[in-house]
């Protein structure tokens, strides 16, 4: 009965139209399949040597599509495993961050003032710490695991998310709708929930697809120097990292992962376009 | 021949659904006369002075023909070019449509018109600004909005134009600086033997102001007469029913507004008949099914089956 | 029995700037008035005169810099943000923009309704839906409107239902900020009956605020005129049209357009001064003032008592007792 759908049906049907964003869509959609489904069509597992083909190049040995490295593991499969990885932790630090984020963000431009100024300080001090020098302490401390970095990238991805919040709950706090809701009885909490945080998931959910990529990179960074996802788990950095080294010698080792994350992030950055397109409300 | 000759203009929006914005009108401004266009929301009104002007939106389509002083304005190259080396000047609802606000008031009046300060000068003091001298080295911000108003009405005479375009141009003001802003450009049209084209859903302005007046509806023109005339007796019940809505000082206390019932169309619904016959309290069976065509007699023309009689409110 | 609403020296500022050296801007300047239970009471004035800034500072949107508000006899503007919120059921708004007032991404019948949930949550949700259909019809918006997004309404069917949000709690008194100035001019009479239909078949208080003149005293038994953040005059509309004391309230009257082929004005030699901000120590409109004398720019004229129920601040006030004449021309 309730009509909210017919504000995302248009949406949708907006991104529908919208080539480039579908493709993209498309192609994310049978990455994650692949990821997911991948390994178990394959004959090899992702830590199984083949000592018969170390360092194979692509379709060169029996059932190793994309060629093996140096240690003889198959590469289609260790960079499947790499993807869902990847992806995983992006896709769960993101969420983190969207909900510390807008909350908090939220909660900040709406209040105004001192809570205001207090919450947005306390996001400036964090802003301030050097993530890599944080994500190095925390593995000190508790030891190189996914979870380590998960919370490591989640700490400091809502940041930015807070910052973007609060500037357009700030903008939205002035609008005639919220004066009525307030007028009309509505307390503080029924406000934010209600009508400023349903009409800033716009501008967030562009964000946070935008964010998806960013936070791979910063992983894949991490575990490009050692100190993200370890051996023998595959992360696309890792499997970067592993590339670089037989760059000269087996190119595709490199070229593999490489070309996987680049194509990622451009379809989250293709994506992520064309949503902020189809929800901007001008185009009503 | 007509200063300006409109025939048979219409403007297309492209959309999931094509919206007929204006719908074939034709319309002739004489020299040094003034003509008021009067419409609401969805009238079309609006779009009609861009499309002239070469100034829709992107996705607008004009065809038909607009010829000033025998020039083809329609599908000519460079809008802005158009307007200051033909001779005709715009005047927009706000008065930041046409200046900019970082650039001082008497820069701007002296590019409008390739002319120098001295002529900016004098040009203010036209448009009644006390002290002109002082306000050409000020920014636009730092005046009042009747005052930028009269600004803007002096960077659009600065090239001296032949005929003005004016859409809106008291809406966004109050109502005391209202009436001098009408009374202004009514003397401005006489000195300067200009034509003027006024758009307004203001029916007030247009009393002061016109010799001629247009009423629009849904992207239409129902009714063209004489101002006068037009004032005492309107045939079209459209444009009887908006002088009827004015609501006047004079009305017993208490006494209900009259109106219109519905609202105004919206653009791009497209009936069968006439598009005021949701709303005409004088409909018959023919109007639902017919359209009725712009029939003309002498100077007035109407678009109605059953149009009022003369002396009939 | 006291007034519904009584204001005492009310006076509201905006900060213009932030920082050490902080100018402000005295939108709303020592105002005082009454309002009875019942009663429609107009207020008018140009923009920035202050008229829609008294109107949110009555229902606490803006905090009062001095003055006391008082409320059923009682006083209201220091209470605490839950004490006031009770309160909120009596005291309601209407906007000047509909499509601006309603959450966008609320269908207008969940609007409507929404008061409900603060004041009266023991309600289900059907019984709102309800209670807002009620109210819908008897504001004459068709049914099938109400599952609708604002941007798939006309601004005069949108304004129906703020108006039936306002009056779902049942308010006392509704303060209706321009309600019909974003309207065209063939809808703007719908809504106007219609709030004088209302205001009939409840018994409601209404402060309605307008700079258009004509509509204001067609419509209220009082009428307020506010100029640069002061009232200038308060009078009975039956007086104050027909002879009005102040001469801004003159120049209100002559500006109302008259629809009638009349020979036209000649424009003013010299505009009047167009004043921004606040005024100064003297009487606000004394640089516009046809009849200005030089006292009037020293001493701020205090509102007074006239004959009839009037209030007039203006120094020269007692020599026009039949009260100024339109201006020539």
């Amino acid at each position: 009965m309730s009509g909210r759908g017919g504000l995302w049906r248009d949406a949708l049907s907006r991104l529908a139209g919208n080539r480039v964003a579908l493709v993209s869509l498309a192609i994310l959609a049978l990455m994650v399949v692949a990821a997911v489904v991948g390994p178990f069509l394959l004959d090899y597992r992702e830590d199984q040597i083949d000592w018969a083909h170390m360092a194979a190049p692509p379709l060169s040995a029996q059932g190793h599509w994309l060629g093996t490295d140096r240690l003889g593991r198959d590469l289609l499969v260790r960079t499947l495993y790499g993807l869902r990885v990847s992806m995983g932790i992006a896709l769960l630090a993101t969420l983190v961050s969207l909900a510390i984020g807008v909350s908090w963000g939220a909660v900040a431009g709406y209040l105004r003032g001192r809570t205001d100024a207090l919450m947005m300080r306390v996001v400036d001090v964090l802003y301030a710490l050097p993530q890599v020098f944080f994500v190095i302490i925390l593995t000190v401390v508790f030891g190189r695991s996914p979870a380590t970095l998960l919370v490591a990238i989640g700490a400091f991805g809502w940041l930015t998310m807070a910052r973007i919040v609060r500037g357009q709950a700030l903008a939205l706090r002035e609008r005639e709708f919220v004066e009525a809701a307030i007028v009309g009885g509505a307390g503080t909490a029924r406000i934010v929930t209600r009508h400023i945080i349903p009409n800033l998931l716009g501008p967030v959910i562009v964000f946070a697809t935008l964010t998806v990529p960013q936070v791979i990179l910063v992983e894949s960074f991490l575990s490009f120097l050692g100190i993200g996802i370890q051996e023998p788990l595959a992360s696309l950095g890792n499997l970067i990292a592993d590339g670089a080294v037989e760059m000269e010698t087996a190119t595709w080792i490199l070229a593999v992962p490489a070309a996987c994350l680049v194509l990622l992030v451009f379809c989250f950055n293709f994506l992520g376009d064309g949503l902020r397109d189809a929800l901007d409300p001008r185009n009503h | 021949m007509a200063l300006l000759e409109i025939n048979r203009l219409t403007v297309d929006f492209d959309g999931p659904r094509g919206i007929r914005a204006v719908d074939h009108v034709e319309l002739s401004v004489e020299r040094q006369s003034c003509v008021a266009i009067v419409g609401e929301s969805g009238s079309g009104k609006s779009q009609l002075l861009l499309a002239c002007t070469g100034l829709l939106a992107a996705n607008g389509r004009a065809s038909g023909s607009v010829c000033f002083d025998g020039m083809e304005l329609l599908g000519a190259g460079d809008p802005a070019a158009q307007i200051r080396g033909s001779g005709i000047g715009f005047v927009f609802q706000d008065a930041s449509g046409s200046l900019t606000p970082h650039r001082r008031i008497g820069d701007q009046l002296a590019e409008a018109g390739g002319a120098t300060m001295a002529d900016a000068e004098r040009m203010l003091e036209r448009v009644r600004l006390p002290d002109a001298r002082r306000h050409l080295a000020e920014y636009p911000h730092e005046l009042s909005g009747g005052m930028r108003q009269r600004v803007a009405i002096a960077a659009a005479l600065m090239p001296q134009p032949q005929l003005l375009f004016a859409d809106e141009p008291t809406t966004a003001l109050d109502v005391t600086v209202q009436a001098e802003i009408i009374a202004l450009l009514a003397d401005l049209c006489r000195e300067l033997g200009m034509a003027m084209l006024l758009v307004t859903h203001d029916l007030g302005v247009v009393s002061s102001l016109a010799e001629r007046i247009a009423v629009m509806y849904a992207g239409r023109i129902v009714e063209s007469d004489e101002a006068a005339r037009f004032l005492a007796g309107p045939g079209h019940p459209y444009s009887a029913g908006l002088l009827a809505a004015v609501p006047r000082l004079d009305d017993p206390p208490g006494s209900e507004l009259r109106t219109i019932a519905g609202t105004p169309p919206r653009p791009g619904m497209i009936l069968p008949g006439c598009r005021f016959e949701p709303r005409c309290a004088h409909a018959q069976a023919r109007c639902r099914g017919e359209d009725p065509p712009f029939v003309r007699h002498g100077a007035a023309g109407v678009a109605c089956h059953f149009p009022l009689k003369q002396g009939e409110r | 029995m006291s007034a519904l609403l009584d204001l005492r020296n009310v006076t509201v500022t905006y900060a213009l700037n932030h920082g050490p050296r902080r100018r402000e801007l005295t939108a709303v300047d020592d105002v005082s008035f009454t309002l009875e239970s019942g009663e429609m009471l107009g207020l008018v004035g140009e923009s920035g005169c202050g008229k829609s800034t008294l109107g949110r500072a009555i229902l606490r949107l803006v905090p009062l810099a001095a003055g006391e508000v008082h409320w059923q006899g009682r006083r209201i503007d220091q209470l605490g943000r839950k004490e006031f919120r009770d309160l909120r059921r009596g005291l309601q708004l209407v906007f000047q923009d509909p499509h601006a007032c309603l959450d966008p991404r609320m269908t207008i019948i969940e609007s409507v309704a929404e008061p409900l949930r603060s004041f009266e949550p023991g309600l289900s949700r059907s019984q709102r839906a309800a209670r807002a259909t009620a109210l819908l019809d008897e504001v004459g918006l068709a049914s099938e409107l109400s599952d609708r997004y604002p941007h798939q309404a006309s601004g005069g069917q949108l304004q129906r239902a703020v108006i039936a949000r306002a009056l779902i709690v049942d308010p006392r008194l509704v303060v209706c900020d321009e309600p019909v100035s974003a309207l065209d001019v063939s809808v703007q009479g719908q809504i106007v009956n219609l709030l004088a239909r209302i205001r009939r078949e409840r018994g409601l208080a209404s402060l309605f605020i307008s700079h258009n003149l004509a509509v204001v005293a067609g419509l209220c038994e009082r009428v307020m005129v506010m100029y640069l953040g002061r009232i200038v005059e308060i009078a009975p509309r039956a007086v104050l049209v027909p002879a009005p004391l102040h001469p801004y309230t003159r120049m209100l009257l002559d500006a109302v357009p008259r629809i009638a082929p009349i020979a036209r004005r000649r424009s003013a030699a010299v505009p009047p001064a167009e004043v921004q901000g606040s005024a100064g120590a003297g009487c606000a409109f004394a640089a516009r003032c046809p009849h200005v004398i030089a006292h009037c720019h020293t001493q701020r004229p205090p509102l007074q008592p006239m004959r009839g129920r009037r209030l007039v601040a203006c120094h020269r006030a007692a020599e026009w007792p039949a009260g100024l004449p339109p201006a020539a021309g």
